[in-house]
């Protein structure tokens, strides 16, 4: 405790102060690897945070408001009551399946979903028809609003009239962007929208008992619908009701995983550059402790202790650490606050560069702990230099070790820091990447020290019939004082995380590339009958797209969850069984193999039964996260109800599926041999480079076969795309702050060294070396530190990646070798500049100043 | 006590050796037995590599022993803290080196004042500008060691060495880096400020004048005492 009582002494800060006087500048130059690790963690937490909100914002575009209430009922007088209070504004929708007459095209008709919305609909969003005013004329009333399939298929234009029910009303235009569906694969079949007054006179609602009753619901921004309104209780309430809610959370999840990835990789992002930035001020404190050994000793001699010396630099190190963190707090808010303004064009999503002071603050904090913790360890030194030192120059101060219990103490804060600081900037989904990585981080560390312990022993043994230039070069890889350990491990740890960030930054990145998803279905068609499935299959070809998908499907409905029944589950509030599940068609297929999406992870595959027999349980294929959701396990059994027939399915085996990929995807697959005589249809899909091949294959098949659906799922796609492709634009723009603070790393134990260089340089030039012999001598030993640093570093870079693909990203994982052998020659490249940069003054400096004791 | 017997110094069969990883131990060291009286000065000559140096860092308390015992000022060097003994050495130890080791960072001023602020006795500043007008610098307050020749550095760190008033100063060779003229002031101040304030001096040397200046002068052979003459006064 005398040593805090050190750090509190006035003379200690007033001596910290007094010391930096002649080094200043140097100090400030060392901060910048804080500052660039603080300014990435600061604009990384921001632009997460911004992220988050455009992705929210997106999901509200996707959903048209915060939440939606649905029903087979009107929704009773009391839930809305209930709601309208809480969650802020509310438009109402009725819908229903039924026949629409084109009375100009001979009376033909075509089941449609007519959707009749309230004023104001979407609340987020907004609706675009052709001509413009078709849309605000239809919700005044005036008529109907149809999709341009509808309307090509029967060859129709804006004044035609058709008939629904009693309604006759004409047709305003055709939509160019839709309204928000409440479910994308719920109808599969074209909308009609109008106003509620004309849904009256359709005179079809009271007969209608297939009519669908939604509220929409938009609520003030800082209320979360899903903590603040979906209380258990409402939940509870709404299951009595038979009332079903979407919140804009269940929207997100068609975001999938490509997004969680981009966020988790920011939150890394700035993890690693403040790693690096600690690394850099663990190398500047070093060197600036070597330049102060000689004043230490006499410190010491004169009778101070060594609290006191301990405490002079620790103070040191806090003020770099605090300057360091807020000029980079202010520069990552800079950054944040120029990037709408000089990268609109980069980061086109509505950027509101809102400055989250707690955020800020937070990675502020955690940046000067960190940079402090860091700091530590090269200050563990200045309490071994003997005091002998001031009798005796070159006195090396004691060799630091595991086995000092100062060491073992520095290393566990840095290791409570790193884990806390990894916990803290974990992303919400992956509580333990960033323990992972710190342990990755341990790992790394121990093998680049065995890697630098190896190469010293190998330069000892090292004999060759290199020139003698070649020779010293090596020899100091050796020597006493030699940098290999500090070289080593410094800018192997620095290649190692840059390497990793960027290979996996481009793994993302192949992510939102557009080459990936030309086979990647984007047009369902839906409906197609048994005989129909060859000509509609030559209908695609003929129009130059490829057949993706092909299935057969079947919809069923759940009855029996391990043989209690799905009202009971539901009335159960103990019961963690989602309602939506509970309550979804199940639109499910058979086929006798796995599909390239999918992979068998429990169970057994079978592929056909011989003989149908319902009277047993029937075999089951069920999706991972659904079996999850479900509470069952292979061997468990479900009740469904396929059309009107009551099945057992027995679960015999369970699939991981691979959802980023727009294709046909089934919760349950059956084996062949079972569901062929059940009625059901196909549905295939395919992938349309533009609006103009998808409306061209629409018109042709409305013509050839009225009863398909050609379902576009381009638009929703689309804005997925969107949002990941701007998300790839953040991620290699914050790479960037890790190869500043990489830089520095390098600058800093290049100087560290250079000390020593200077003198034995200045020595060798006494004693006849030319300058040209001094940098070959230099250069040698620069070019050898960085191949080795940087070979290690990029080999365990790669392991990095594969963890964090397989693991944590969960994405394909393939080597980059340009990136591994790029920043193999450049960090040898760069090693050699700034060695000779750095060490100009060493073959220039006059012998004498060295002589007289360089002081 | 010890101081009661008059020495501010005294070595009792003082070895040093050091443990080197493929020959056999070094002897430095030998049975050192040494014994200087308060207010006095001793002077140690010999060959380089005899181990002056190791004994004055040993006395000093700035390294430990292999064997025997070290008093100063009558305390057992080896009962105190590594702690204990850097403040012992502030309050009673004065030091001047062969290269000077001013603090670069700090003036001349502020080099002399450390010793005082290191105790919190930061008040005696006019003590510290009276010594360094005593050793002849009194217009060189603010100058960096840089900027001052090597005998203004040495006068500077003569005034450090003495601002505390110790009991006893060291000096290992605080000549060997200065020219004949320079060395010579720097030798008449050490012995008048040792009669002026009565701190004892041990002084490491290879000037043969310098070293019978001092009531005692010990020659050192091998690591051991060969021969000790003292000068009755
Ligand atoms: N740390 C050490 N390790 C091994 N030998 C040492 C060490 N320090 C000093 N020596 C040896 O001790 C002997 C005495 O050194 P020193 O006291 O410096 O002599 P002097 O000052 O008389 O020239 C020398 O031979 C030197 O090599
Ligand atoms: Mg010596």
């Amino acid at each position: 405790m005398k040593f805090f009582r050190e750090l509190l002494q006035r003379w200690t800060w007033q001596m910290a102060w007094r010391d930096t006087r002649r080094d200043r500048k140097r100090l400030l130059l060392f901060s910048l690897s804080i500052i660039f690790g603080t300014a990435a963690l600061v604009s990384t937490g921001s632009l997460r945070e911004n992220l988050r909100v455009a992705i929210e914002d997106q999901a509200r575009e996707l959903l048209g408001a915060d939440l939606m209430l649905s029903s087979r009922r009107p929704l009773s007088d009391e839930a809305l009551a209930k709601f309208s209070e809480i969650a802020g504004e509310r438009i109402d929708e009725t819908s229903f399946m039924t026949m629409l007459r084109f009375v100009d095209a001979e009376d033909e008709s075509r089941l449609v979903q007519v959707r009749a919305i309230g004023k104001g609909f979407p609340f987020y969003g907004d609706v675009v028809t052709e001509p413009a005013e078709a849309w605000g004329d239809s919700v005044a009333g005036k008529g109907i609003v149809l999709e341009q399939s509808l309307m090509d298929q029967f060859d129709a234009k804006p004044g035609d009239f058709v008939r629904i029910g009693e309604l006759n009303t004409q047709i305003l235009g055709y939509l160019v962007k839709a309204p928000p569906r409440p479910s994308a694969f719920a109808a599969f079949a074209p909308s009609a929208y109008l106003s509620p007054t004309l849904l009256e006179t359709t005179e079809l609602l009271g007969s209608r008992s297939l009519a669908r009753y939604r509220s929409f619901f938009k609520t003030p921004r800082e209320i979360d619908v899903d903590e603040q309104i979906l209380t258990k209780e409402l939940k509870t309430f709404l299951v009595t009701e038979g009332i079903q809610h979407t919140s804009i959370e269940e929207r997100k999840k068609r975001l999938g995983r490509i997004l969680d990835n981009v966020y988790s990789f920011l939150s890394l992002i700035g993890f690693m550059a403040l790693i690096l930035g600690g690394i850099g001020i663990a190398g500047a404190i070093h060197v600036h402790i070597l330049s102060r050994i000689g004043t230490v000793a006499t410190l010491r001699c004169i009778g101070c202790s060594t609290n006191q010396v301990f405490s002079i630099f620790l103070v040191q190190a806090v003020l770099l650490g605090v300057f360091g963190s807020i000029l980079g707090t202010g520069l990552g808010i800079a950054v944040q606050k120029a990037i709408p303004v000089f990268l609109s064009e980069v980061f086109p999503f509505e950027f509101e560069a809102k400055t989250s002071w707690l955020s800020v603050a937070a990675s502020a904090g955690i940046s000067l702990l960190l940079c402090v913790s860091f700091a530590l360890f090269p200050l563990i030194r200045v309490r071994r230099i003997s005091p002998l030192e001031a009798l005796r120059s070159g006195i090396q101060p004691d060799k630091v070790g595991f086995r000092d219990v100062l060491f073992r103490s520095v290393v566990a804060v840095l290791v409570v820091t790193l884990v806390l600081s990894g916990l803290l900037l974990s992303p919400e989904k992956m509580p333990w990447l960033g323990l992972a990585f710190v342990g990755g981080l341990g790992v790394a560390i121990g093998i680049l020290t065995l890697i630098a312990k190896g190469i010293s022993h190998a330069a000892r043994r090292y004999r060759s019939g290199f020139p003698y230039t070649i020779r010293q070069g090596i020899a100091n890889l050796h020597r006493p004082r030699n940098q290999t350990l500090a070289f080593t491990v410094s800018i192997g740890l620095g290649v190692f995380l840059i390497v990793t960030m960027l290979a996996t930054s481009k793994m993302l990145s192949s992510q939102f590339s557009p080459e990936t998803k030309e086979n990647e279905s984007n047009l369902f068609l839906i409906d197609v009958q048994p005989d129909q499935k060859q000509e509609v299959k030559g209908l695609i070809e003929s129009m130059d797209m490829k057949v993706i998908g092909d299935a057969p499907m079947i919809s069923m409905r759940l009855t029996h969850i391990k043989g209690t029944p799905v009202s009971e589950i539901q009335a159960d509030e103990k019961t963690r069984v989602p309602g939506w599940i509970v309550r979804r068609d199940f639109r499910s297929t058979y086929r006798a193999a796995l599909v390239e999406t999918e992979e068998l992870v429990e169970g057994e595959w079978i592929p056909r039964v011989d003989e149908a027999d319902f009277e047993k349980p029937v075999p089951v294929s069920i999706e991972e996260g659904i079996a999850k959701d479900l509470q069952v396990e292979v061997g468990d059994e479900l009740g469904m109800d396929v059309q009107g027939l009551p099945l057992t399915l027995s679960i015999t085996s369970i699939r991981k599926v691979d959802w980023d990929h727009q294709g046909l995807n089934f919760f349950l697959v059956f084996p062949e041999g079972l569901l062929e005589e059940a009625p059901g249809f196909h549905i295939l899909t395919t992938n349309a480079g533009d609006s103009a091949q998808s409306g061209a294959l629409q018109r042709e098949a409305a013509i050839q076969f009225p009863n398909v659906t050609v379902f576009d799922m381009s638009l929703i796609l689309k804005t997925v795309e969107d949002i990941v492709e701007r998300a790839g634009y953040v991620v290699r723009f914050m790479s960037l702050y890790t190869v500043g603070a990489g830089i520095m790393i390098l600058v800093g134990t290049i100087l560290s060294g250079q000390r020593d260089r200077t003198e034995e340089s200045v020595l060798l030039r006494t004693l006849g070396a030319s300058r040209e012999q001094i940098r070959s001598i230099l250069l040698t030993e620069y070019i050898a530190l960085g191949l080795f640093a940087a070979i290690t570093g990029g080999i365990l870079s790669i392991a990095a990646t594969w963890g964090l693909a397989k693991f944590a990203f969960k994405v394909e994982f393939f080597t980059h070798l340009w990136p591994v052998a790029g920043a193999i020659v450049l960090t040898s490249l760069l090693c050699a500049a700034f060695g000779m940069i750095l060490s100009r003054g060493v073959a220039n400096h006059p012998p004498l100043e060295v002589l007289r004791g360089g002081k | 006590m010890d101081s009661e017997n008059g020495y501010i110094l005294e070595t009792r069969n003082l070895t040093k050796s050091f443990k080197t990883p493929d020959a056999p131990e070094l002897v430095v060291l030998d049975g050192i037995n040494l014994a200087v009286p308060t207010g006095s000065t001793c002077s140690i000559v010999g060959p380089s590599g005899s181990g002056k140096t190791t004994l004055l860092g040993l006395c000093a308390g700035l390294d430990q022993p292999s064997g025997g015992d070290v008093f100063l000022d009558g305390e057992k060097l080896s009962d105190l803290s590594e702690d204990q003994r850097a403040s012992l050495r502030n309050a009673k130890v004065g030091f001047v080196f062969q290269n000077f080791q001013l603090v670069p960072t700090l003036t001349s001023l502020e080099n002399v004042l450390v010793p005082l602020e290191l105790t919190g006795r930061s008040d005696r500043r006019e003590q510290a500008v009276e010594l360094l007008q005593r050793v002849g610098l009194g217009d060189r307050l603010c100058h960096y060691p840089v900027q001052l020749s090597g005998g203004e550095q040495q006068r500077v760190a003569l005034a450090r060495a003495f601002v505390n008033r110790p009991g006893i100063l060291f000096a290992d060779e605080p000549t060997g880096n200065l020219d004949e003229e320079t060395s010579e002031i720097i030798v008449e101040m050490l012995f008048e400020l040792n009669a002026e304030s009565g701190t004892a001096l041990v002084i490491v040397t290879h000037d043969h004048e310098l070293a019978n200046l001092a009531g005692q002068v010990i020659r050192m052979k091998g690591g051991k005492i060969a021969e000790r003459t003292v000068h009755s006064k």
